[in-house]
């Protein structure tokens, strides 16, 4: 088994800490480094990190999880410790949450251009090994969270597609909420002024879900799709009972000869066919 | 309390469409069934179905008998209208990244429509990706991606009891 265990110094060659300042940071740290250890598959709870051996530093001391951890969860855990402090740009990869840099970027706004927090990563992760041992130290500065920030708020705008059910439509400002189905978040839908009539169509069914196709803006971390520009819109009627049941066995003879097997392996062959 | 999430592939809904009527089955008929029962089952809202978009453009007619007049239109409105238990996710930059890095990661180099169907499963959150020739996992080389299992219909573990009943389609007539 393995410990979850950093060492972490504030204001180094300084004189004390602020003590809200302490606080701050020690509560945006806490949150950072349990919303990493879930990402490396550790669920900790909040009380669950213990910060103890207090040295003058001005203010350092090692921060450990109580209990004990897969060795890969801990390595996992240093590895993102060293990714988030030496974070310039590029890529935000997948393995960590959106929560997880979210937090990362807070610690930014706790400390001043200047300050600096130093992190100690204990390369041995091992229980028999932790004990005694120096840490290799990384430091997270505003810069750095700014960094991350810049990629993690970066946009991507495209071409897409949304299938949800129609909210509040806000006439004045041409636009309309969607309940999105895929996702269930709320997006702002934006419509030219020649579509009114088709939007104002759409809403005569009040349980209708409708399928938009136009320009798209998304968060390129999240992915979380943040409003549409409207190009088409379209909604369909449900199969009714009577249709729903005609629906198996309405073609037989769908795929010919061809078992549906042989006939997905043709339509989908990279290539070939 | 959420709803289970199943992702249901183009050959499932194809081969709902055949039926057990007409030209010899190719699979068990108990898979044909138990795909009625799971669609049944979502479009009582009990659970929720979702497939890619590419589904409308994959259940088309390719067989010798002129098609039924209406087939496109019930298959636009079956995927489409998001009223009879099943969701459409468009490909998404989210989605082709992640078929991307399913290629690099997970070792799925072959045939970027399984990729694409297998990543829209992943980015939804489904557990359960439902095919019902097997030859999906076979070509992939894996039962499982992620989280997300590749399973025939009938080895889903998200049906409610009530739709595995005998008379199911007595309270459907």
């Amino acid at each position: 088994m393995a410990r979850l265990r950093i060492k972490i110094e504030l204001n180094p060659g300084g004189v004390g800490i602020r003590l809200d300042k302490l606080a701050k940071i020690s509560e945006e740290v806490e949150k950072f480094i349990r919303y990493l250890a879930n990402d490396c598959g550790e669920a900790i709870s909040s009380g669950e990190w213990l910060a103890k051996d207090f040295y003058d530093g001005s203010f350092g001391s090692v921060v450990e999880c109580v209990r004990n951890v897969e060795p890969t969860a801990a390595r996992k855990f240093n590895t993102g410790i060293r990714f988030f402090s030496r974070f310039r740009n590029g890529h935000l990869p997948s393995d960590y949450s959106a929560d997880t840099i979210r937090q990362f970027i807070e610690i930014g706004e706790t400390i001043d251009t200047d300050e600096k927090i130093k992190l100690g990563v204990f390369e041995e992760v091992e229980l028999e090994e932790v004990e005694g041992r120096e840490p290799e130290w990384e430091e997270v500065t505003k810069l750095v969270a700014r960094n991350v920030d810049a990629v993690f708020h970066e946009e991507y705008h495209y071409e897409g597609a949304l299938q949800g059910k129609l909210g509040t439509w806000y006439k004045d400002s041409n636009y309309f909420n969607l309940r999105d189905l895929a996702s269930g978040s709320l997006i702002k839908c934006y419509y030219r002024a020649d579509l009114y009539d088709q939007i104002y169509a759409l809403y005569s069914d009040k349980n209708a879900v409708v399928n938009l196709s136009g320009r798209i803006v998304a968060g390129r971390v999240s992915g979380q799709v943040t409003e549409m520009h409207i190009a088409w819109a379209r909604s369909y009627t449900p199969l009714s009972e009577s249709e729903f049941k005609r629906l198996f066995g309405l073609d037989p003879d769908l795929t010919g000869e061809l078992s549906t097997a042989d006939y997905i392996d043709r339509l989908r062959a990279d290539g070939e066919a | 309390m959420a709803k289970p999430k199943i992702y249901i592939d183009a050959c499932c809904i194809i081969e709902a469409i055949k039926g057990r009527k007409g030209i010899p089955l190719q699979h068990p008929a108990e898979e044909v069934d138990m795909v009625e029962r799971i669609m049944r089952a979502a479009n009582d809202d009990e659970v929720s179905l979702y497939t890619s978009m590419i589904t409308v453009a994959e259940v088309l007619h390719v067989g010798t008998k002129p098609p039924p007049s209406d087939l496109k239109s019930y298959i636009e409105r079956l995927i489409l209208s998001g009223r009879n238990g099943i969701t459409a996710i468009a490909p998404s930059p989210p989605i082709v990244l992640l078929a991307r890095d399913l290629a690099t990661d997970e070792g799925l180099w072959e045939r970027v429509a399984d990729r694409i169907h297998i990543a829209t499963a992943l980015h939804i959150g489904a557990r359960e990706f439902l095919s019902i020739d097997g030859r999906l996992a076979k070509r992939i080389g894996h039962s499982q991606v992620r989280k997300c299992r590749i399973i025939w219909p009938s080895a889903t573990t998200m049906l409610p009891d009530k739709y595995k009943a005998d008379d199911l389609f007595q309270n459907h007539p």
